[in-house]
């Protein structure tokens, strides 16, 4: 039982920092930024080419994750500014996105290959004892990693002046510009945050599971799943929706075939689209108050 | 804020919607390979194709045609394609030797993606529109099945020379493989767990496809009658990563080994996470796993694996000089597969020269082979199309896998 409590803790920190990467970008973008899974990818190969090339270890990591930052930033300003300043809508962006998703994968198997790789090597170790439940040190890196992430990203929204600024162009664009905010920097930093969040779970993922061209796609199904469950104004529901689905995926099949994990979380989430759209924090809507 | 939260709730509705088709699209494509690669072999359909133009004839009289044209459809990407690979450097090396001897073949390779609905798809264009009357397949055997009627309806020979499952000897009449049904090594992997091991209990664990069911059937069977109990069977995606949750599950039962079906990558990651889950028992498990994937993904944690292999011993092929030729090419070992694809070219151009270029000729060609001596041993097609050859068992020792009867 607690070996089901660890495995649902560690699939829910990942999903969980996918899940917060993309409602960043989402709640001040306002559509759906498809390239996001193949950020996730990227932060993954290029630690594991940084690493092969020689770079010290914690280097590697490091300099990922600021590559998916400025790789994230490059797609919002080669591709999604100049559509938006010609007045494309959401549905022409979504388009675009999955087209920067394709072309970055592609160019991915293109170079590593498509099967699957490597960070690690030597010898695998036998997970911790902790409370009945074996924990590899990379999966207990990965729950603290995402705990303190999503929980300094709260923070860092509701307390700094930036994230302020951000919060306020996700609101309102035009009234943040009225009142001084440049909303252009803040698109970029926005992109940069949440592209680097997906560069930490890509590599976290790499660590524990190892890396495919196509790691990235699932993980943004999942993340969005959460994001929907969640509420796609809060952080604090996003992570409690990525705890629910990572718990229901490991609870759910423990007595049917394992197959159906991801059926599962369909499930939830077509449960949540009929009887709860706002998700788990969203308030409901009192037509009389609009 | 109010006004925001109504956004809010249409916009999730909208981001579901929108997702809900994608994962249904995603799943549907397989999304497993990008590139739909074609051989650079290609310009011999462009030139059949010329030739079908100006209404130039096969000839369907004994002989050998210039070129000699037969089709291929490999798993050259995908979780199969380290099969699919050594089966075509193998068909490289057949094809170079056949030259050498004044036979020039022109294989017209497609790639399966270790994916049926791809296979049908490559066969069907290399039956109808290129017209070859063979075409040779590699291992997935969902593939296989699949494409099976279209060989049957087209009288096409199918010759899989990397297929095991068990379910391929009742594929049809124009199905052949010249490597062992799964049934043997089946067999063998039962009487090696119930009666060497004295293992009672056991658990399954089956890559859920034509390839992994089939192997957990015939093995239940066995292992049943022989007097072991089966306590759990699980599966898991052909092409997954993470088994945690079918390891938890086995955490909390009684049993002594589990037999594990799968392809390289998949069997790795099973291995390592098991260890990392401190799951220890005696791990069984096909020739799939050699492979020195196996060792990079799942480190030492693949240590005292055994595994049934059909019976393929570099240094016997000393005399046919076919390693020899492999490493100096390649850079590695030959193995299995290819010896098993390098032979069935051959097979194939000796039934063509001496029942003509048709499918119905090849195949009554092939089923009155008697001891072809390839270099994967000796081949005699049952009345199934199937091969019997003697199976072996090995394992992992030191990183390295070994005859199981030497490191034992």
């Amino acid at each position: 039982m607690s070996q089901l409590i660890a495995n649902a803790l560690i699939t829910a920190a990942i999903i969980a920092l996918v899940a917060v990467g993309f409602q960043l970008i989402f709640q001040t973008a306002r559509f759906f930024h498809f390239a996001h899974g193949v950020i996730i990818t990227c932060g993954a190969y290029c630690a594991y080419w940084l690493t092969r090339e020689g770079t010290p270890f914690t280097a590697a990591l490091i300099l990922s994750v600021l590559f998916c930052a400025a790789l994230g930033s490059a797609i919002w300003v080669f591709t999604y500014r100049p559509l938006q300043a010609r007045g494309a809508g959401p549905t022409i962006l979504l388009l675009a996105s999955l087209g920067s998703y394709i072309v970055i994968q592609n160019v991915i198997s293109l170079w590593f290959g498509n099967d699957t790789k490597t960070i690690r090597q030597g010898v695998v170790h036998e997970g911790l004892e902790i409370l009945g439940a074996r924990i590899t040190p990379v999966q207990a890196l990965t729950m603290l990693t995402s705990a303190v992430l999503i929980v300094g990203l709260h923070f860092f929204l509701q307390k700094t002046r930036i994230g302020n600024a951000m919060r306020a162009v996700a609101n309102d664009p035009e009234l943040a510009m009225i009142s001084g905010i440049d909303s252009n920097r803040v698109f970029i930093g926005t992109f940069a945050i949440g592209s680097a969040l997906a560069g930490v779970a890509g590599i976290l993922m790499a660590l524990d599971i190892d890396m495919n061209p196509q790691m990235g796609m699932n993980a943004l199904l999942m993340g969005v799943v959460a994001v929907i469950i969640g509420g796609v104004n809060s952080i604090p529901g996003v992570a409690l929706g990525a705890l629910l689905l990572g718990m229901a995926q490991n609870f759910g099949v423990w007595k049917i075939s394992s197959q159906w994990q991801d059926a599962i979380a369909f499930i939830i989430l077509l449960a949540f689209l009929l009887f709860r759209p706002q998700g788990f924090m969203g308030k409901k809507v009192k037509k009389a108050t609009i | 804020m109010e006004n925001r939260n109504l956004k809010g709730n249409r916009i999730s509705r909208s981001l579901g919607s929108i997702l809900i088709l994608f994962a249904i699209g995603f799943s549907m494509a397989g999304c497993e390979q990008p590139f739909p690669a074609r051989d650079e072999q290609t310009p011999a359909v462009k030139r059949s194709f010329l030739k079908k133009l100006l209404g130039a004839k096969k000839p369907s009289k004994p002989g050998l045609p210039d070129p000699l044209v037969l089709g291929a459809v490999l798993e050259l990407t995908g979780p199969g394609a380290p099969y699919g690979q050594w089966s075509k450097k193998g068909l490289d090396l057949a094809v170079d030797d056949l030259k050498a001897k004044g036979v020039n073949v022109r294989l017209i390779i497609e790639d399966g993606q270790s994916d049926p609905k791809m296979a049908v798809a490559a066969y069907t264009k290399l039956a109808t529109v290129d017209k070859v009357p063979v075409v040779i397949t590699t291992t997935i055997s969902g593939s296989v099945m699949a494409c099976a009627p279209i060989a049957e309806r087209n009288q096409v020979i199918l010759f899989a020379p990397g297929s095991s499952s068990p379910e391929i000897t009742k594929a049809g009449d124009y199905v052949f493989r010249n490597r062992i049904s799964g049934i043997y090594e089946t067999e063998k992997a039962a009487e090696l767990a119930y009666k060497q091991l004295g293992i009672t209990r056991m658990v399954m664990l089956l890559v859920n496809n034509d390839f992994g069911l089939s192997y957990g059937d015939a093995f239940q069977k066995i292992y049943e009658q022989a007097g072991g109990a089966i306590v759990a069977k699980d599966t898991f995606a052909s092409g997954a990563t993470d088994f945690r949750v079918q390891l938890t599950k086995l955490k909390a039962l009684e049993y002594k080994g589990i037999f594990l079906v799968g392809q390289v990558a998949e069997c790795g990651y099973v291995l390592k996470q098991a260890k990392e889950l401190g799951i220890k028992t005696q791990w069984i498990s096909t020739i799939g796993v050699e492979n020195s994937k196996l060792i990079e993904i799942a480190g030492d944690a693949a240590e005292g694996l055994i595994y049934t292999a059909p019976r393929y011993e570099l240094d016997d092929m000393g005399t046919s000089g076919f390693e020899q030729k492999y490493f100096e090419r390649f850079q590695e070992h030959s193995n299995l597969y290819a010896a098993n694809s390098y032979d069935a070219l051959n097979l194939l151009v000796n039934a063509i020269r001496s029942a003509g270029y048709t499918g119905a000729g090849i195949k009554d060609a092939l089923y009155k082979t008697k001891d072809y001596p390839g270099v994967s041993g000796l081949t005699t097609f049952d009345a199934n199309g199937d091969v019997v050859k003697p199976v072996v068992l090995k394992m992992v020792k030191g990183g390295k896998f070994v005859s199981y009867e030497a490191a034992k």
